[in-house]
């Protein structure tokens, strides 16, 4: 027997969804939801580089043929008749989807990406905002002086030691030290004017 | 006047260094949020400097494809022209009744375009909910219009995707009215399109239908499976309404098949989740109850009554709130505190009487009868059966002859003081199968 008092919720799918907590550290790129624009170009323009790294980056597509599969999850966005809650986050996962389809149509048994499957691990969601950060951090880095660009890969990518940059860029430690934070201070700046767009 | 003194931005880079819980021991970053929050944006832009592909000078173009610009914007242009040729059409295609609508599309060929197929789609929607059997017609109509489209008019791909839309929008329709053969079939129909799209997402979509048909089919073990799958689809696509239906619809089939214990897991992450929206949040509090009740947890299944009860006061779910009360007294007898929930009892029914709720009114009367049974004050049976018989009268349902029967007998027995556990078991099973046969009568079998 079937208890009357079950809630059946499931045609009753919400239209609209809540604003998600504000998390800690780097901001969010943009609106939780982003408005649908008139022009289709814009929003290519605007999220072609995140599909085109994830394509040419994560699933190593050349980038001919990464261009054609954004054509066509473009076309795919285009002509679903449902409405899309998080455009990035649906464009991000179409993408992914996109290439793996591309290389199952290759036939390729080897040389597939280490993560070519990372879509089964529950922890690659949120897949779009991780990679619009890189590709932030990426510009952010690029505005920034060489000696500042080289301080933060010394200390923060390679992890060496204040002392050690010191000798690197022939320097007292106290200069380094004072070099590392501001440099941190000044790429944190330019990511977050990045990133400071119509929220 | 006090001046409030934060940490500049040289000491907070300096806790970088440290170890995570120098930060929580420091007197000031414990309590202040501003300097807490800029602590934790540095340390997010150090944690993303360690990432490897940051480094990585891009390899490829920065700039936007001008073909691809012309192309996609092309094929905005036809769709958006398109469209407003369609909405004319499809307003006339579905003037009138039913039964007009293909005879009228027969003699205008010119309505069979992609952009009618899409407002046929747009207008399934409403149709479901106002007349299914509209709906049914509308997507065959759809379906047909789009398997007749010339693909070499279309971009690649654009006819299939419409047409796995319009059989999507079928067998959904179809499950609605309880054709469930006629929607497997539109489900086969649209899976053989499925490797020529090749879209996860639309699969999901497909699926979260199959599941609905399935789950009604009691193919319950392939249900779990493709709502499990679908659910994860949803999630990477940040699609969390949908999400939350295909979990909402794993519970549920889980709850059926008497795995209280997954289901209440299921329930209680959708209700903690801050992503789904707070409406199917309160429903699965309100689900996870009920699980907890089966389980026999039933402090734990009072708590999330309450606070289903509270959230659904706060979304107005009216309808949701009155069952979550009811469910609250329902487990208030179980746990033999009979006078409390004879407290309550009267004010759900008299809600559900106000809601139309019929059924309810008269399962609620059953509970009042079993727990003034309980408490020995069988002399006050025959009123609370009174006011449920009062409203089957007034209201002149389907059901009413079978209910008024049962009703009278749970009266009669109680005035006799016959009255036993098992007739009022035998109303509550008579009452919870009305809504499927509302012509069933009702018999009693001699005690």
């Amino acid at each position: 027997m079937l208890d009357p008092n079950v809630l059946e919720t499931m045609t009753g799918a919400p239209a609209t969804l809540p604003v998600t907590d504000v998390d800690a550290g780097l901001p969010p790129l943009g609106p939780f939801e982003e408005p649908q624009p008139e022009d289709i170009g814009e929003l290519y323009v605007r999220h072609r580089p995140l599909l085109l790294h994830v394509g040419c980056r994560k699933f190593r597509i050349p980038e001919s043929e990464a261009e054609s599969l954004i054509q066509e999850v473009f076309l795919s966005f285009m002509t679903t008749t449902t409405k899309v809650e998080n455009i990035r986050a649906w464009l991000v996962a179409a993408m992914c989807n996109a290439s793996r389809h591309y290389w199952r149509g290759q036939g390729r048994t080897e040389g597939l990406p280490d993560d070519f499957d990372e879509h089964t691990d529950p922890s690659s969601s949120g897949i779009a905002e991780k990679m619009a950060m890189i590709i932030t951090m990426q510009q952010a880095l690029g505005y920034l002086q060489p000696r500042c660009r080289e301080t933060l890969y010394l200390h923060y990518y390679e992890g060496r030691s204040a002392n050690d940059v010191a000798v690197s860029l022939d320097t007292t430690s106290r200069y380094a030290e004072k070099l590392i934070h501001n440099c941190l201070k000044r790429v944190r700046e330019i990511y977050l004017s990045i990133t400071a767009v119509k929220r | 006047m006090m001046i409030e003194q934060h940490y500049d931005e040289e000491v907070l880079a300096g806790f970088l260094g440290e170890p995570i819980d120098s930060a929580a021991r420091d007197k000031h970053l414990a309590g202040c949020s501003l300097c807490k929050r800029t602590l934790d944006s540095l340390r997010g832009t150090a944690t993303l400097l360690k990432h490897g592909d940051v480094w990585e000078p891009q390899s490829f173009s920065s700039t936007p494809r001008a073909e691809s610009l012309s192309f996609l914007r092309g094929v905005q242009k036809a769709m958006k022209n398109e469209d407003a040729a369609a909405d004319v059409y499809a307003r006339q295609l579905l003037a009138g009744s039913r039964d007009t609508w293909a005879p009228r599309l027969a003699q205008h060929p010119e309505w069979r375009t992609a952009g009618v197929v899409r407002k046929l789609i747009a207008a399934t929607d409403r149709a479901i909910d106002m007349m299914p059997a509209d709906a049914v017609e509308i997507t065959r109509l759809a379906v047909e219009i789009a398997d007749g489209l010339l693909i070499a008019d279309y971009p690649a791909t654009f006819v299939a995707r419409l047409r796995f839309a319009s059989l999507l929008e079928r067998a959904y329709a179809l499950m609605c009215t309880g054709a469930y053969t006629e929607a497997m079939g539109a489900l086969a129909a649209a899976d053989a399109l499925e490797p020529t799209i090749g879209s996860e997402f639309d699969r999901a979509r497909l699926n979260l239908v199959r599941v609905l048909v399935y789950r009604t089919l009691e193919r319950r073990d392939e249900a779990l499976f493709i709502a499990h799958d679908a659910g994860r689809v949803f999630e990477e696509y940040d699609d969390f309404g949908r999400h939350a239906a295909a979990r909402s619809a794993e519970a549920i089939i889980l709850y059926h098949a008497r795995r209280y214990q997954e289901a209440v897991a299921i329930h209680t992450a959708l209700a903690e989740d801050h992503r789904v929206d707070p409406r199917w949040r309160a429903s699965s509090l309100h689900n996870a109850a009920l699980c907890y009740r089966e389980l026999g947890a039933f402090d734990e299944s009072i708590q999330y009554t309450m606070k289903a009860i509270d959230a659904f006061d706060r979304q107005q779910m009216v309808s949701h709130r009155v069952k979550s009360r009811w469910n609250l007294a329902r487990l208030l007898a179980a746990q033999q505190r009979h006078v409390e929930a004879l407290r309550i009892l009267p004010e759900i029914q008299e809600e559900f009487r106000d809601l139309g709720m019929e059924v309810d009114v008269a399962l609620v009367a059953v509970d009042m009868a079993e727990s003034l049974l309980a408490l020995d004050r069988v002399a006050e049976i025959p009123d609370a059966c009174r006011v449920a018989m009062d409203y089957f009268h007034s209201a002149n349902l389907a059901f009413t002859e079978g209910a008024l029967t049962a009703l009278a007998a749970l009266r009669e027995a109680a005035s006799r003081s016959t009255l036993t556990l098992a007739d009022i078991r035998d109303s509550r099973a008579y009452f919870e199968c009305l809504p499927r046969g509302p012509h069933t009568m009702f018999a009693s079998l001699p005690s």
